[in-house]
């Protein structure tokens, strides 16, 4: 007897076992952990990469901003002003440790509409990078 | 129904039809992981392991070799790495010493009627890799190349495994039908 006959023989008998099985929930125990796997994917798409919050916070911002340079009343033409004209809008206390840290604090601000100008871009940066990887994970 | 149609309906985003292949294919994967991990609860958690791992790269899967050779070797990988993590002495296909003797291992010599039982109890005995080249290649049709595949050995090395583990077999049926005629 060849070996090609030996493995049609035990080939045969093979067919008549019965192999190990898993406990009688295992399939569905499987699909359960199937339907997780797929609810926490379908949540990874629908969710965007940034949350709503942050969004309140940059419209807030861009927001609180905006009555800032407004109430400067310069726009963005005079940056030493904005300082100084909000040092005469806002009570300062007399002490005058506080008053020269307070100064000291709005005079470093004097970029303030270069700062802003960063800050919205960045902000569309990121708003188009939620865009992008958002419809990234959709596919 | 084509397995391949499943996959597919499954790629579409019909989750439930995975369960036809869990169905199709869970008794080898669970027998598999209970040789390697000697263990019906790690067997049961790295069988489920498979599945999930097969489920979340099927959009990898590409058709080229059948799906249950796929999800075999995701299975073999599985369990080895687990055997390992855990410190479960497993013997390595890849470690054993090969030789080719030739002798009679016939199988048609078992009375037909208690064969079966003589085979499962026989089975029981083999070590881990021996078992798991019987059960693909001569349970589940696996050809020697989707062994390969696989296990990761290499050809001849797979025929001269199988032809040994055959032989262990024949010789561990021989024995439990002797030990059954004395008593």
């Amino acid at each position: 007897m060849d070996t090609t006959d030996k493995d049609r023989e035990l080939r045969k008998m093979m067919k008549e076992i019965r192999l190990e099985k898993p406990g009688a929930g295992f399939s569905t125990m499987v699909m359960d952990a199937v339907y997780a796997v797929e609810a926490r994917r379908f949540a990874y798409k629908t969710e965007p990469v940034l949350g709503r919050k942050f969004w309140i916070f940059v419209g807030l911002f861009a927001i609180l901003a905006g009555l800032f340079i407004l109430a400067s009343g310069t726009g963005i033409s005079g940056e030493s002003e904005i300082a100084s004209g909000l040092l005469e809008r806002f009570p300062v206390p007399e002490f005058s440790t506080l008053k020269g840290g307070f100064a000291r604090f709005w005079e470093s601000l004097s970029g303030l509409p270069a700062t802003l100008g960063s800050i919205m871009i960045a902000a569309s940066l990121l708003l188009l990078a939620d865009k992008f990887f958002s419809s990234k994970q959709a596919t | 129904m084509d397995e391949l149609k499943i996959i597919e309906m499954v790629r579409q985003g019909n989750t439930n039809a995975f369960s036809y292949l869990v169905n199709q294919y869970q008794d080898v994967v669970f027998s598999i992981a209970l040789k390697v991990l000697k263990n019906r609860d790690d067997a049961e958690e790295m069988a489920q392991e498979s599945f999930i791992k097969a489920y979340r790269s099927l959009s990898s899967f590409q058709g080229k070799a059948k799906f249950s050779t796929w999800l075999y070797s995701i299975t073999y990988n599985t369990c080895i790495s687990h055997a390992r993590k855990k410190k479960v002495p497993y013997t390595q296909i890849d470690s054993l010493p090969v030789s080719y003797e030739e002798s009679d291992d016939s199988f048609g010599d078992f009375p037909e009627e208690n064969r079966a039982r003589y085979l499962e109890m026989a089975l029981k005995q083999l070590p881990e890799e021996d078992y798991t080249l019987i059960v693909l290649y001569y349970y589940e049709d696996q050809s020697i190349d989707d062994i390969c595949q696989i296990t990761g050995l290499t050809e001849s090395n797979a025929k001269v495994r199988l032809f040994r583990a055959r032989k262990k077999l024949h010789a561990a049926m021989m024995e439990l039908m002797g030990k059954e005629i004395i008593s």
